[in-house]
């Protein structure tokens, strides 16, 4: 038979007859066996979401499969501060792309877009767009726009597989965000290492009008690929952990640590506003308990120069993620403390979602300095508790949650309580 | 804003109310087994059901999830809660344990025999008068033969299979490993569809009628032989491979259900004489000396070689021809 031939007979299809057969070979056993057994068959669910799969064959050298990837999550907000309150709700995030595998698996390409909020430009910048090469499943390299590898879990661990609406404020802080760049991932038993460079260019706009003016419709570092010469800072990483599962004689106990430095240059666009920083991950699994206790510190905030915006003193913080499964698999309820505090007393910035959401009035800029301080202090926690329901695992699910949270400043606390519920969906 | 709070309050209680009531109240099990064994854990859930009813009192009701071996491993590592697997070989028990932590490493010395409480081996099945003439694995490298087998990157039969063949030209060829690999590749051309499963095979085989000949789980064959009456024949080659498809709780799943009782009792009842019975009337060859006496005339003598003694446990044998880059991947001509 030919390739051609082969290709033909597709998973669906197979999967249809083996059905059909095996409903043939149990027909005269289901009458009495139906009580006690019950057979897992794909639901409606496996059969849509299988529809994103446009193209499968294991036995093709060329090309394995092709699939269309997406994401929507929308989110109702509720938000009532010392300064007021507002709740409206938002299209949090939508993305559209496709995953291919080539050439015996070994090569991998993805490529993301993403939309904005209201879809009023369909296509507002480019998430992940990358070929990974991946001769085994101890190691990958990967080349073009991905995520620096730092904070194994806040970051690296995608948001659809995430219990909570937003990554932790300390990491937010940080100003890490997908740039072009090569990295290497490797695992040799235990023990995994990580390394990567790139440019910090990655720009934050995606569309500038024929008059040359820049109108960013994207959000910050959410445009194309940059630049890799010229004055710019490029960044590196380099990172270690180690798998004590077996050790500790749970499902999962993953260590790792670390760190990020950014030869920083006036005009950067992304990893630019720390010189150093150090992430530590601690992410833990048995039985109906999750813990995760990821921990940063960053430092060498200076300005690069006499223009920019910046002014980043050191900060330190960390959160603790426990979760307890109420039903496996179906409902799982979170809870997460954040901590961060800064040298100075502008260091330490709120959430953007949704603390300091546009549509609330500003802490005053009533501290001292170069820059503006508004919505800044030098201490911050926060403490979220929430809930997720899963419908299709975390492909589709529901999620509801609230946290509060403070913004120490000099004499002035500003206290939050976000409610939120929403729905994420991906494939 | 109190308003809103109260909304959102009760709008979570009655999520998590309306979710909670779907805890039930019988005893469940999750067994996600390998492709060819539906029927057998048909029969014989419905019989341990009523011994589990006599001992306990309690209502029983297992989900069976079935594909190919190598594939539901992977998913019980990615999270499907299995309470038991009952797979098509060691090695994707051994993974489970490996990179999933769900169970100990030596989980194969916690029940008889290996955790093997039936064994099986590989045949071939041909058309009706066998038109080609097949009779051994020589024949299934000769051009024009069509062959059909699984996956073994996603099937634990293929994995037999492979073995099988590998044993047989191995012999055949004085273990010169590069005739022995030519041999494979010979057989490995011949294949029209490689399925992810054994079942799948057996479909593209007895009902979409491709190839001319399926090499199968003994069971497998005779399955089709009682489904499709009188249009297979069974055909017996020189030299096969004792396959002990192991058994095994997921100990860290039935922990967490609170089913490890249960796991431990539904897979020891697979000793039992009952289920031996069971075991020989779907074809697979009991342990239990009675019953295989009871069904011997399914279960003729055969040169069977061992994975152990021909290619040094399962272990070894995965990372020899199955990993990235084994033997496989080298013989298979795409």
């Amino acid at each position: 038979m030919t390739l051609a031939s082969r290709t033909a007979h597709t998973a669906a299809h197979r999967l249809l007859q083996t059905a059909a057969l095996t409903a043939v070979f149990v027909a005269g056993q289901a009458k009495a066996d139906e009580s006690t057994t019950r057979f897992i068959e794909p639901n409606t669910f496996d059969q849509l979401w299988s529809k994103a799969v446009l193209y499968k064959d294991d036995l093709n050298p060329w090309v394995e499969e092709l699939k269309l990837r997406g994401r929507y999550q929308w989110q109702y907000y509720d938000v009532d501060t010392d300064r007021g309150d507002v709740h409206d709700d938002e299209h949090r995030r939508s993305r559209f792309g496709f995953d291919a595998k080539l050439f015996e698996k070994k090569v991998e390409v993805r490529v993301d877009a993403q939309s904005n909020d209201g879809f009023d430009d369909l296509y507002d910048g480019l998430v992940d767009a990358y070929i990974k090469y991946k001769p085994n499943d101890k190691l990958a390299i990967t080349f073009g726009k991905t995520k620096p590898l730092i904070a194994n879990y806040d970051w690296l661990e995608s948001t659809n597989t995430q219990p909570t609406f937003e990554r932790s404020q300390i990491f937010n802080q940080l100003g890490i965000n997908r740039a072009l760049g090569l990295t290497v991932q490797h695992t040799i038993d235990a023990f995994s290492w990580q390394a990567g460079v790139y440019s910090n260019n990655t720009p934050s706009t995606t569309d500038d009008t024929p008059d040359g003016i820049v109108n960013p419709t994207g959000s910050w570092g959410d445009g194309e690929f940059g630049d890799v010469n010229g004055d710019i800072g490029y960044s590196f990483t380099l990172g270690a952990g180690y798998d004590f599962k077996h050790l500790l004689n749970l499902e999962k106990a993953d260590l790792w640590v670390n760190w990020l430095h950014s030869e920083r240059q006036a005009t950067d666009l992304v990893l630019n506003k720390y010189d150093n920083i150090v992430s530590t991950t601690a992410w833990l699994k048995e039985g109906y308990w999750g813990l995760v206790v990821e921990g940063f510190a960053a430092g060498g905030g200076e300005p690069v120069s006499s223009t920019a915006a910046y002014v980043n003193k050191d900060v330190f913080g960390f959160y603790v993620q426990p979760t307890y499964d109420v039903i496996p698999k179906k409902l799982q309820l979170v809870g997460r403390y954040t901590f961060s505090t800064g040298d100075g007393p502008a260091s330490i910035q709120g959430q953007s979602r949704y603390e300091r959401v546009s549509t609330l009035p500003s802490i005053p800029d009533n501290i001292p300095g170069p820059v503006s301080n508004k919505d800044k202090g030098d201490g911050y926690q926060a403490v979220y508790l929430g809930a997720q329901y899963f419908i299709y695992g975390d492909k589709l699910k529901v999620l509801a949650g609230g946290e509060w949270a403070e913004l120490q400043r000099k004499g002035e606390d500003v206290d939050s309580l976000t409610l939120l519920a929403g729905l994420r969906l991906s494939f | 804003m109190k308003l809103r709070l109260t909304h959102f309050v009760a709008l979570t209680a009655a999520l998590v109310s309306t979710f909670a009531s779907q805890v039930k109240a019988d005893d469940e099990l999750l067994n996600v087994s390998y492709d060819p064994t539906r029927e057998l854990y048909a029969e014989y859930n419905s019989a341990f059901a009523k011994y589990w009813k006599s001992k306990t009192g309690k209502d029983l009701h297992v989900d069976q999830s079935h594909g190919g071996s190598g594939k539901q491993a992977r998913s019980v590592i990615d999270g499907l809660s299995a309470d038991v697997v009952t797979l098509a070989l060691a090695a994707d028990i051994d993974a489970i344990a490996d990179k999933g932590n769900l169970l100990p490493r030596d989980w194969q010395a916690k029940l008889p025999n290996n955790s093997s409480p039936y064994t099986s081996t590989i045949v071939f099945v041909v058309r009706k008068g066998n038109p080609k003439g097949i009779k051994d694995w020589d024949d299934l490298a000769k051009p024009g033969v069509g062959v059909v087998t699984p996956n073994p990157k996603t099937s634990g039969g293929a994995r037999w299979n492979y073995l099988a063949a590998w044993a047989y030209g191995s012999r055949k060829l004085s273990s010169d490993e590069t005739k022995v690999k030519e041999f494979l590749k010979a057989i490995y051309r011949n294949v029209e569809v490689l399925d992810t499963g054994a079942r799948g095979s057996t479909t593209t085989f007895a009902q979409r009628g491709l190839g001319d000949v399926l090499i199968a789980w003994e069971n497998e064959a005779h399955l089709i032989a009682k489904e499709f009456p009188g249009q297979t024949q069974i055909v017996i080659p020189s030299i096969s491979i004792l396959a002990e498809p192991p058994v095994a709780v997921v100990e860290k799943n039935a922990k967490k259900h609170g089913t490890t009782e249960l796991a431990k009792a539904y897979l020891e009842y697979l000793y039992s004489p009952e289920a031996q019975e069971i075991a020989g009337k779907n074809f697979y060859r009991p342990r239990d000396a009675k019953a295989l006496a009871k069904y011997s005339k399914n279960f003729p003598k055969l040169n069977l070689v061992t994975v152990d003694d021909e290619f040094g446990g399962w272990k070894k044998a995965q990372a020899k021809h199955f990993d990235d880059g084994g033997t496989f991947d080298q013989i298979y001509d795409k």
